[in-house]
């Protein structure tokens, strides 16, 4: 097992909450420094009033808004104490377009000074690590039977042409280079893992979720993902950040596509269409990788996500949301049966216990992969269930199934 | 239900009703008495102002409190028990809805019909909730919660389950307790709708339009003999008996908990009980001539959480204190800790050694020879009683008890008293010895948890920063503990500033203004007047008092302001308070300067008619004392 804490574009500033146009939740001013106004407070109590241990503490980018600098650096540093006070083994970072100070505010001839001068040396790796993702943009390290491919989406960020006629402003959208995934796969070579995952900023597709015009996903990204499907036999998690629009799905491809965390944003301010759908969140994954292959599916997992609300502070994101952009507390992800299916599996299992109800734990226990169901996909079983089965779904107070029965 | 009911209460966060079984039972200390008499299988009513105990006792009651509660005694008290507790909270909010609409409302009668049908909608989901955790009882679990235990499997659950949401009218998803669940708070959902389509004149109501759901007309008893019926049925245990807790009645609206008071007369269903909880002062009052109104020792047993005797009510505080100098890691004795009172008994002669307190220069000694020599009048009272201090160490305890009667007084005088009274053309006026806040005569082990007047919410209040500080430096001064019963006088007396006390000339007064004339008269009698043994430290509602002052005593009294007096053993205080006798309670003490005991009533409606200043005192003692 290993057990992932994802959070993202926390977008840190020094902004003042009681302002109407504060683009973050995550202020820096000492005032704000409560356990309801700074989202980072309550995280080590959370993770442990779940029970819930972290391996890994990783960030997909955009620390500060703006690539402010003293913004940067406070954020960098309420990760690695995050690290610290979760008992984490590392933090593990990326670039984000607001990472990188491509507009060169804040230095004329070097937009990564600053990210490059954190310390402990972003993005949170071994020097040598480090070193080699600044020279190549990306770097690839393991722990344990889990492999890792760290990627810098933004590397070309603060690079244009000179030319106005050609100004190509690179800052718009992400990037991998040919070369880049060339390099990627050299890299990979032929080690056998049980699981990749892949962690960058920009997402690989398109997002029309929230508006048909959106540019910013990452340019090349889905040759690469082919590239990565094709020379590796495990499967792959990707890991992403940027619109601040919570997703969690199954990328185009064939039966061995990747899975799609779209993280959303932890702490930067929702505005417009987004803010009535997203949420800001954080998320914690476990993937049992040394049992994929008696669950039958791989790669698969548990993801549990809180959302942030200013003056509150974290709460379950419970699965009974209409459904909108957020991933619920307890989804599971990875394994692809069609919802018809699972209702047939599950009404056969209720019909063969000849009970007045069943509980849907005791149904996970008899059908495990039940529990890596996507959400989407969990509303279609219930959904079958009650028009082709004529069985019942009563919820938790997570809003998750917890009965089934007839009527 | 009046207004001041919705007060907070002191300490109020450590209430009672926002905690789970499991958490009270973690830190219950059992009132040995009270919680014997509440397994009793019969009704009970137990009474008692806000913070007493009354929600906590009523909790541990419940199988899940009983299996996490830690006890020498556990295993007796269960066994004691033969019956299932359900325990049915009172919620303020189902009254208030009522309470905004007038009587002669034209859909006042709706909106009863739909509070009442709230009221019995929750108490079904309690009986669920028993009935639940009645099955979750294991194997592994304690041999003495085994006799509650109900053994159900889905299919029995299912049974169950369908049975009696036939006889409670509720559609269910499917036969489960979780089904039950939901569909009552859809009903829940409905009823709201109800009364929010009338409350916002969306829609008019008539009764007939009520016929429309069926539900409305179960009441209580009905929804508990069908459940208790269904239960018992199925778990072919016909003579299990259950007990309906009903938490809190007097938040009640007045109808509801009338109806629920007489519910403890004793009903021929053996299979039942009921225990109620409620403040001694209520509006709701059984007329003289009901006959259906229950009595006390006939058809319920009345447990009152008040202590008329001050050495239960410290020997209870002592254990709850240790408690928690235990879970705070303080392996110490509360006498070390805050060291000793000069309120304290006296102990009795150690042998060869230590000096007796009535030794010459022993604490005692020193106090009463203290007063002999600047109070005339009390070297009067030794003198005329042939008391000689010089050898009363030699005395026995029996003989020495006059004396010990004294101390607190002598105490006082000492403190307070006044060292001259000087003579002016308009009459006289008192110079008082000592003007400190808070005395240090209040401070140490005994006066304490004398002060917490056995009420757990308010030791716990009180305490809590003194345990802090014993933390940090092992040792609590004086200082902190007058400060911290500075502040939890100065917390009570600005909730009891929000009760308003009628009065003729000024509009309304707040409460505290009458506890204030009240505390100044006891201390004027004590202090201004020759020495008394017996001065007046208590005080009778008397029937000059009209139904808007009893108002306002009565919320004071529910918050603990004032203390019940029993005439004698078993007699109770609930409902109307006339005619009775109170004290005010040992927390307000200090500020008034006033001994940790009670003495000689005076009638309430005298005190609170004259002026307390020792220049207009001239009235007898029939003026004060209470006659009919």
């Amino acid at each position: 097992m290993i057990s992932l804490l994802v959070i993202s574009d926390i977008h840190a500033s020094d902004n003042d909450l009681a302002d109407d146009n504060a683009v973050s939740w995550y202020s820096t001013l000492a005032a704000y420094d409560l356990p309801t106004r700074n989202p980072f407070h309550g995280i080590p109590k959370l993770l442990k009033d779940e029970k819930l241990p972290v391996d890994l503490l990783i960030c997909p980018g955009d620390l500060a808004d703006c690539a402010v600098p003293t913004s940067q650096e406070r954020a960098w540093k309420s990760l690695e104490r995050l690290r610290d006070e979760i008992g984490a083994k590392r933090l593990v970072a990326t670039v984000g377009n607001h990472d990188v100070d491509s507009r060169t505010k804040f230095s004329p001839f070097d937009p990564k000074t600053n990210l490059q001068s954190l310390s402990p040396i972003f993005p949170g790796l071994s020097e040598e690590q480090c070193d080699f993702f600044w020279s190549r943009n990306f770097v690839v390290f393991d722990e344990g039977a889990v492999r890792f491919v760290v990627l810098n989406s933004a590397a070309f960020h603060g690079i244009h042409s000179g030319d106005p006629a050609n100004a190509h402003k690179e800052y718009l959208h992400g990037r991998v280079s040919d070369k880049t995934i060339e390099a990627i796969v050299s890299k990979l070579g032929g080690k056998k893992y049980k699981l990749n995952i892949l962690l960058m900023h920009h997402h690989i597709y398109k997002n029309d979720h929230i508006t048909s015009t959106d540019y910013s996903e990452m340019t090349n990204g889905e040759a690469l993902i082919r590239k990565l499907i094709e020379i590796s036999d495990a499967r792959w998690l990707v890991i992403h950040g940027h619109q601040h629009y919570p997703d969690l799905f199954y990328a185009r491809g064939a039966a061995r596509s990747p899975v799609v965390l779209s993280a959303g944003s932890m702490s930067r301010r929702l505005t417009g269409a987004l803010s009535t759908r997203a949420l800001n969140q954080i998320y914690h994954m476990e993937l049992p990788f040394s049992d994929f292959d008696a669950i039958g599916w791989n790669p698969c997992g548990v993801i549990r996500s809180w959302h942030w609300t200013d003056k509150i502070g974290w709460s379950r994101t419970s699965f009974a949301r209409p459904e909108s952009a957020s991933i619920p507390f307890g989804s599971g992800f990875g394994c692809r049966k069609d919802p018809d299916v699972w209702a047939n599996e599950i009404s056969l299992e209720f019909k063969s216990r000849k009970v007045a109800y069943l509980n849907w734990a005791t149904l996970m226990e008899h059908l495990p992969a039940l529990r890596y169901v996507l959400p989407a996909d969990l509303r279609g079983i219930i959904g079958a269930l009650r028009d082709k089965h004529n069985i019942r779904t009563l919820k938790d107070d997570d809003g998750f199934p917890a009965q089934i029965g007839k009527p | 239900m009046s207004a001041s009911d919705s007060t907070p209460a002191l300490f109020d966060t450590y209430n009672a009703r926002f905690l789970d079984p499991r958490t009270i039972a973690r830190s219950f200390i059992v009132p040995h008495a009270a919680f014997t008499l509440l397994c009793k299988n019969e009704n009970s009513l137990v009474i008692g102002p806000r913070g007493s105990g009354k929600t906590t006792l009523m909790k541990m009651l419940r199988p899940s409190a009983l299996r996490a509660w830690q006890h020498e005694s556990k295993a007796e008290y269960i066994k004691s028990l033969l019956f299932h507790a359900v325990y049915v909270a009172s919620d303020s909010g189902w009254s208030s809805r009522l309470a905004l609409v007038k009587p002669d409302h034209p859909e006042y009668k709706i909106f009863e019909i739909l509070q009442d049908a709230t009221f019995v909608t929750y108490s079904m989901m309690s009986m669920l909730e028993a009935v639940s955790e009645a099955s979750s009882i294991e194997d592994e679990d304690d041999e003495a919660l085994q006799k509650f235990r109900i053994r159900l499997n889905n299919n029995k659950e299912g049974e169950l389950s369908s049975e009696l949401a036939k006889r409670w009218q509720l559609d269910l998803e499917f036969s489960s307790f979780r089904a039950m669940q939901f569909a009552l708070d859809d009903r829940i959902g409905l009823i709201d709708h109800i009364y929010f389509q009338i409350a916002s004149l969306e829609k008019r109501v008539n009764l007939a339009e009520l016929e429309k759901f069926p539900f409305l007309s179960i009441g209580l008893v009905a929804a508990i003999k069908s459940f208790v019926t269904t239960v018992n049925e199925l778990c072919e245990d016909a003579d299990r008996i259950w007990a309906f807790c009903i938490d809190e009645v007097e938040i009640l609206h007045p109808t509801l908990e009338l109806s629920l008071l007489k519910s403890l007369r004793s009903t021929k269903d053996q299979r039942i009980r009921f225990k109620i909880s409620a403040s001694p002062f209520s509006r709701t009052q059984f007329t003289q001539a009901d006959s259906t109104a229950p009595m006390g020792g006939h058809d319920f047993t009345p447990i009152t959480l008040t202590y008329a005797r001050k050495h239960e009510s410290v020997r209870f505080s002592r254990q709850m204190l240790e408690a928690l100098l235990r879970e705070a890691g303080l392996l110490t004795s509360p006498h070390r800790l805050f060291g000793s009172s000069r309120f304290e008994p006296s102990r009795p002669q150690s042998r060869g050694g230590k000096k007796g307190p009535y030794a010459k220069g022993g604490q005692r000694y020193s106090a009463l020879k203290g007063l002999e020599k600047d109070d005339p009048t009390f070297a009067d009272y030794l003198r005329r009683r042939k008391i000689d201090l010089e050898n009363v160490d030699s005395k026995t305890e029996d003989a020495r008890a006059e004396i010990r009667k004294l101390i607190q007084i002598a105490e006082i005088r000492r403190e307070f008293g006044v060292t001259n009274i000087l003579q002016t053309p308009g009459g006289s006026i008192a110079r008082y010895r000592s003007r400190k806040r808070i005395g240090d005569l209040y401070t140490g082990a005994e006066s304490l948890l004398t002060i917490c007047d056995g009420n757990p919410r308010w030791l716990i209040g009180l305490m809590r920063p003194l345990i802090d500080e014993a933390k940090r430096r092992h040792r609590v001064s004086r200082s902190a503990q007058a400060r911290s019963i500075s502040t939890a006088i100065a917390r009570f007396l600005s909730l009891l500033t929000t009760i308003p006390f009628p009065h003729t000339s000024q509009g309304e007064l707040p409460i505290t203004k009458i506890i204030d004339q009240i505390g100044e008269f006891f201390f004027a009698d004590i202090t201004n007047r020759d020495f008394k043994t017996e001065p007046f430290l208590s005080f009778v509602i008397d029937k000059h008092l009209n139904e808007r002052e009893l108002d306002a005593i009565g919320a004071a009294l529910n918050q603990g302001a004032f203390v019940f007096i029993p005439s004698q053993e078993n007699e109770h205080c609930t409902g109307d308070i006339r005619d009775k006798r109170f004290r005010v309670s040992y927390l307000l003490c200090p500020r008034y300067k006033l001994p940790l005991m009670y003495g000689q009533p005076a009638a309430l409606s005298r005190i609170l008619h004259r002026r307390t200043s020792v220049s207009s005192i001239q009235y007898t003692l029939n003026d004060l004392l209470y006659t009919e």
